[in-house]
C-alpha cells in the first residue's frame, strides 16, 4: 500500500508539472499576485497555483477570492522556484493563473485532485 | 466563472481615508468608463459607525449612540476586498448614480438618502455584521 501511494503522489506532482507546459504552449496564463486577484474579480481565472512558500496570509486571502469567484485552487507542491521552473520562465512565481488551458485537461486533474 | 461584486455585495475598504470601512456595492462598472478607465464600482459606506449600546442606557442617548455617518464613493476594484456578506437594499439601488459625484450638493443629498436607509436597517437589528466596525 504505502509504496504505490508514494509514487501515486510522485506521479501526480510531475504530471502537474507537465500540463503546466502544455497549458503554457498553448493556452493563456499569467503569473503574479496582482493578475491572480484581477483575473478572479472578472471571473476569468479557471485554476490558481500557489506555490508551497507562499505567505499564509497570502495564501489565505487568494483563496478566499477564489471561494467568493468559484474558481479552482491548487496548492502546487513546491517552492516558487519550482512553480516558476514549471511555467517555464527563469524567475520565482508565487501564484499562478490559468485563464485557457488550451490543449491540457489540466483543469479537470485539478478539480479532481481539490475535490 | 461568476464576478465577485455584484450589487448589494459588502466589500471592505483597503485604500484612503476610509480604509478600513465597509461598503456595500451599489453598481459595478467591470469596464470602466472614459474619464475612469479601469473596473470600479460605486459603493455607499459607513464613515462612523453606530455606537455600542447596553439595556441600560435611556431613549435620547440610544438614540445619540445609533447614528451612522455613510459615505458614498467610486472606488476602484484594487482598493476593495469582497467579503461573503451581502446587504440587500432595493431602495440603495437607486439613490446614487454616477451624475450625483458631480455637484457637492447632490453628494449632501444622497448622503442624506442613505443615512435614513442604513439606520432603518441598522434598528431592525439584520445585517449586524456590516453595522460593526473592523478590529484591526
Amino acid at each position: 500500500m504505502a509504496p504505490s501511494k508514494k509514487s501515486k503522489a510522485t506521479k501526480s506532482s510531475e504530471s502537474i508539472s507537465s500540463r503546466l507546459a502544455l497549458v503554457v504552449k498553448s493556452g493563456k496564463y499569467t503569473l503574479g499576485y496582482k493578475s491572480a486577484l484581477k483575473q478572479m474579480r472578472s471571473g476569468k481565472a479557471k485554476l490558481v497555483l500557489i506555490a508551497g512558500n507562499c505567505p499564509p496570509l497570502r495564501k489565505s486571502e487568494l483563496e478566499y477570492y477564489a471561494m467568493l469567484s468559484k474558481t479552482t485552487v491548487h496548492h502546487f507542491s513546491g517552492t516558487n522556484v519550482a512553480l516558476g521552473t514549471a511555467a517555464g520562465k527563469l524567475f520565482r512565481v508565487g501564484v499562478m493563473t490559468v485563464t485557457d488551458p488550451g490543449d491540457s485537461d489540466l483543469l479537470t486533474f485539478a478539480e479532481g485532485s481539490a475535490a | 466563472m461568476p464576478k465577485v461584486y455584484k450589487p448589494g455585495k459588502v466589500a471592505i475598504v483597503l485604500q484612503g481615508r476610509q480604509a478600513g470601512k465597509k461598503v456595500v456595492v451599489i453598481k459595478q462598472l467591470d469596464e470602466g468608463t472614459k474619464e475612469r478607465p479601469y473596473p470600479h464600482a460605486i459603493v455607499a459606506g459607513i464613515e462612523r459607525y453606530p455606537r455600542k449600546v447596553t439595556r441600560t442606557m435611556g431613549a435620547k442617548k440610544l438614540q445619540r449612540r445609533s447614528r451612522v455617518k455613510p459615505f458614498i464613493k467610486v472606488i476602484n476594484y484594487s482598493h476593495l476586498f469582497p467579503t461573503r456578506y451581502a446587504l440587500e437594499l432595493e431602495s440603495l439601488k437607486n439613490s446614487v448614480s454616477a451624475d450625483h459625484f458631480k455637484e457637492p450638493s447632490q453628494r449632501e443629498d444622497a448622503r442624506k438618502n442613505i443615512k435614513k436607509l442604513f439606520e432603518e436597517r441598522y434598528q431592525t437589528g439584520k445585517n449586524k455584521w456590516f453595522f460593526q466596525a473592523l478590529r484591526f
